[in-house]
């Protein structure tokens, strides 16, 4: 699946990390089983689950607010959103606190995932913008993908989720 | 370096008369009255003191004739700010002991112009 | 050199706008009869240094209008012009306008100069006089010329602090100097003082300047030396043209940040109060390497204590940098009242008292209009024309009071005057004919004086020119509450009305009744709260509408359960004896049923939308002692929410009893 030209093999010395592209991080995360990832540098912070406060005439999937360190922060239920089966949040439960530009101010609004996994670097040229749409509920919730190795981990869009 | 002792109640006219005179190399002390100079001069003695006349507490004439009754302040140059409408103020700030005067309006270069006469 | 002025341009506004503040203010108090000189003076010197400063920074404008008025002032101090009241208006209208070209420059734009030379020319006429300036500077007079100068100081010329030497060099500066220098004067050893000057010169100078350049270097020693100043015989005329030196426009910098004037006495007490917090931090740092005993946990306990209170302290002398004199919103009103009376048949004294309570700076800024508007009723019909008064056996002269004090955590400001008091019949009529009430409604004093803040009652011939403006005072009523605030009034027939407004000091901290709902605890403002009630199911009956609804002081109130307005839970009515909070906002009721009632506290308000979006019926968050989040329910939200919906809410009469 993955696109061989793109990827150059060091020729003389296969230690050698290839330099000539910047990387950038991404944060892995869990929904059931499929893997999302996010730019690291959206990540605010993460969280363990925290006591939630229900909001009036809310949408299910927005679940509540939690206290961040005296800012009060919405959590939005990605498994909800995405018309996943309900679970009660577990030990891996984690709330990812996203910071997202909305008409020129930065809202920090919490994401409730199954788990967080590991923290990639992927190269410039393996992140995609485009669209790979499959029959999930979340594909209309993707912006493109990053190429890890073999496997292409779907990207969200944050305000797709938030404000359709 | 030549320590000056700038007077004026209005705070923006002081911060111009401070901030040339150390742009030009002088420490300068602020003071927003006579009363508050007087303070001030009795305890460092100041090479040179601008004044503006019209200020609460103590005027600027009252200030000078203070200044030139110390024995520290007897040949001092003692400059009065003053405006052009003024006049009557020129000689009882004279009277009062005052060096000279510098007129309202001035830009910077005018107030190191004439200080110019008094202190180098 | 070349120094930025635009630098000094803030500092200036700000001290003009004070000083144009004073000038009001004691223009106002200003009797002719009792002139004194001190106010005077103060207007004088404000003047005298917003004409300085306006020229110095070359705003022309201003430099141009103080000139003239610190003229007329001048002449006013030295008792040449006695001072009338045309006097008076002049100068507060030359305020005024000062106040607008300020603001022009500070906003960057080119000042409206129309009226400029209107208040000048009336300035003009009573000063007499045409003043022309005439700064001699180094003119050129394009000739070189060569004079000859005879200086010959007093032995005074040290005790004035000038220096003959700097004199000299000064004159070395216009063009070719030659000195002579003569000691004739000298006195023997034993006699020659030190301080005094014995030499005189003889200065020959060729230079292309004019003589008044010369004069000017011996300005200051004019009194204090003999100087004689001679062209030397040539062909030349002096060209004694004077060319005022243009002044330079300096280049602008934006900066409108936005800033506020902070007492030093504040800020010291907050630096007090963290080194308060610092020393109890280093006291409970002692006993992190100490074992726990039972009496080390009771002096954790007691410096934890101590720290709690003075976290507390701290962040009430943080909260209290934001809160300003109401007398900012006071001192406008002299103003107001005294061209009130110039243009009617009344004579109207203010009075002011409380001035220096301190408000939020939000509350300041939006408490103004709607006192604006009280004190305009007053005006307009509270206080009886001059000849009514004399009628009625009362002063000539009206009052209107202004007075403010602290009650607690409320601020109480209280508008009155001692006019003709409200019409209670024509109350009545009135809201008969707008059909407001029904004709044989019967009313207590309280009923008819609470009909003037019902929507539609004061837009017609209740209210002229002056307080109408579109404006009744149920929106004056409304603005008050939607400062979390509340608005009284008591009225005498004949001996005036008394308006009573009440706000909290702050919008930042809410004293607030938590309730339990839904799983979750919400908090309500006790300024909306009317009683809290222990209800009875066999209490509840239901309208035509089918609404859930329940007697209050003889009054039928909707009543909801506040987790199912939310939409938070459906409900059922399971207990026989439900809790009902009764709250009320713009003139309406509404009764919520919690599941109980918790502690009444100070809550810090945080906002929702912040991070979230605006939620209809919540006003804001809090931060609880355990940690939670919990809801401040906006009661003027909900209650239009519920008008709204109450369709939706019909299927409540469903519940089983």
């Amino acid at each position: 699946m993955s696109d061989k030209k793109a990827i150059r093999k060091p020729v003389e010395n296969t230690t050698q990390v290839d330099i000539s592209l910047p990387e950038f991080e991404f944060l892995t995360f869990y929904l059931e089983e499929k893997v999302f990832a996010i730019d690291i540098l959206k990540v605010h912070e993460i969280c363990t689950v925290q006591p939630l406060t229900k909001l009036p005439f809310s949408p299910d999937y927005v679940v509540g607010v939690i206290n961040l360190r005296g800012a009060i922060i919405p959590i939005i239920d990605l498994r909800i959103r995405f018309s996943l089966s309900a679970k009660t949040y577990g030990a891996l439960t984690t709330f990812i606190i996203i910071s997202l530009e909305v008409d020129g101010q930065f809202k920090l609004i919490g994401a409730a995932v199954d788990k967080t996994g590991d923290v990639l670097a992927i190269p410039e040229n393996k992140i995609v913008s485009e669209q790979e749409t499959d029959c999930s509920e979340s594909s209309q919730f993707n912006q493109g993908f990053v190429v890890d190795g073999e496997s292409k981990i779907a990207q969200l869009n944050w305000k797709q989720i938030l404000y359709t | 370096m030549k320590r000056i002792l700038a007077v004026d109640d209005s705070a923006s006219m002081r911060q111009m008369v401070g901030f040339t005179l150390s742009q030009a190399g002088f420490e300068v002390v602020e003071a927003k009255d006579g009363s508050e100079a007087l303070l001030l001069a009795k305890d460092t003695v100041f090479d040179a003191v601008i004044s503006d006349i019209n200020m609460p507490e103590m005027d600027g004439i009252a200030l000078i004739k203070a200044l030139r009754a110390l024995p520290a302040y007897k040949f001092t140059p003692l400059l009065m700010l003053t405006t052009e409408s003024g006049l009557d103020k020129k000689t009882q700030g004279k009277e009062a002991g005052a060096t000279g005067w510098i007129i309202k309006p001035f830009n910077p270069e005018q107030l190191l112009a004439v200080l110019k006469k008094v202190i180098r | 050199m070349s120094i930025d002025l635009s630098q000094f341009h803030e500092v200036f506004f700000d001290e003009s706008f004070e000083g144009l503040d004073a000038m009001e203010a004691e223009l106002l108090q200003l009797n002719p009869e009792t002139l004194n000189d001190d106010a005077i003076n103060t207007i004088f010197r404000a003047a005298h240094s917003i004409k300085g400063g306006s020229s110095t920074f070359s705003f022309q404008a201003v430099a141009d209008i103080t000139h003239e008025l610190e003229s007329l002032l001048d002449k006013i101090r030295q008792n040449v012009i006695t001072i009338t009241p045309d006097h008076i208006t002049l100068f507060l209208k030359s305020i005024d306008y000062i106040r607008e070209l300020l603001d022009a420059y500070k906003r960057k734009q080119t000042p409206e100069l129309t009226q400029l030379h209107r208040l000048v020319n009336e300035f003009k006429a009573y000063n007499n006089t045409v003043s022309v300036s005439v700064i001699a500077s180094e003119q050129s007079t394009g000739q070189m010329q060569t004079y000859i100068i005879d200086f010959k100081p007093h032995p005074n010329l040290f005790k004035t602090g000038n220096d003959p030497l700097y004199i000299i060099d000064d004159l070395g500066e216009l063009g070719q100097l030659e000195t002579k220098a003569f000691c004739e004067a000298l006195p023997e050893f034993d006699a020659f003082e030190s301080d005094e000057c014995y030499l005189y010169w003889q200065l020959t100078l060729t230079t292309e300047k004019s003589k008044q350049a010369i004069i000017a270097v011996f300005d200051w020693v004019a009194d204090d030396a003999d100087v004689h100043i001679a062209l030397q015989p040539s062909n030349t005329v002096i060209n004694p043209i004077n060319a005022l030196a243009e002044q330079q426009q300096p280049e602008r910098r934006s900066n409108d940040a936005t800033s506020m004037r902070i007492d030093v006495k504040k800020v010291n007490s907050l630096i007090n109060m963290t080194g308060e917090l610092v020393i109890s931090q280093n006291i409970l740092n002692q006993f992190l390497n100490q074992e726990l005993t039972p009496s080390s946990i009771a002096k954790i306990q007691q410096s934890l204590a101590v720290l709690a209170k003075h976290t507390q302290q701290l962040q009430e002398n943080i909260l209290r940098i934001r809160m300003l004199p109401i007398s900012l919103v006071f001192s406008r009103f002299t103003r107001l009242v005294r061209d009130y009376c110039m243009e009617h048949d009344k004579q109207i004294a203010l009075k002011v008292s409380g001035e220096h309570t301190e408000l939020d700076k939000s509350l300041i800024e939006r408490i103004s209009d709607p006192i604006v508007h009280l004190v305009r009723n007053s005006l307009d019909h509270g206080i009886e024309s001059i000849a009514q008064r004399k009628a009625n056996n009362k002063p000539l002269c009206g009052t209107i009071s202004l007075h403010a004090f602290h009650q607690g955590d409320t601020m109480v400001i209280e508008v009155s005057d001692d006019g003709q008091g409200f019409d209670n019949e024509k109350i009545v009529a009135s809201a008969v004919k707008k059909q407001l009430i029904a004709p044989n409604q019967q009313l207590t004093e309280e009923d008819i004086l609470a009909l003037l803040f019902l929507p539609g009652f004061s837009t017609a011939n209740h209210i002229t020119e002056v307080s109408g403006r579109g404006v009744g005072m149920d929106v004056v009523k409304r603005n008050i509450e939607s400062l979390q605030g509340t608005l009284q009034v008591t009225s005498a027939v004949n001996e005036g009305v008394k308006f009573t407004i009440r706000l909290p000091l702050t919008l930042a901290i809410l004293e607030g009744q938590l309730v339990y709902c839904a799983e979750q605890t919400f908090v309500i403002a006790l300024t909306s709260i009317i009683e809290s009630i222990q209800i009875k199911q066999s209490d509840i009956t239901h309208d035509s509408h089918g609404r859930k609804t329940i007697e209050f002081r003889n009054e039928l109130i909707a009543i909801s359960y506040l987790g199912e307005l939310f939409e938070l839970t459906d409900y059922t009515l399971a207990n026989d004896r439900l809790l009902l909070v009764v709250v009320e906002a713009d003139n309406e009721r509404l009764g919520l049923i919690v599941d109980s009632f918790l502690d009444q506290q100070q809550v810090v308000v945080k906002s929702v939308e912040e991070n979230y979006k605006a939620i209809d019926g919540i006003a804001g968050a809090t931060i609880l002692s355990n940690g939670h989040v919990s809801l401040i329910v906006d009661i003027a939200g909900l209650i239009k929410l519920k008008k709204q919906h109450a369709h939706e809410i019909t299927q409540l009469i469903a519940a089983p009893i």
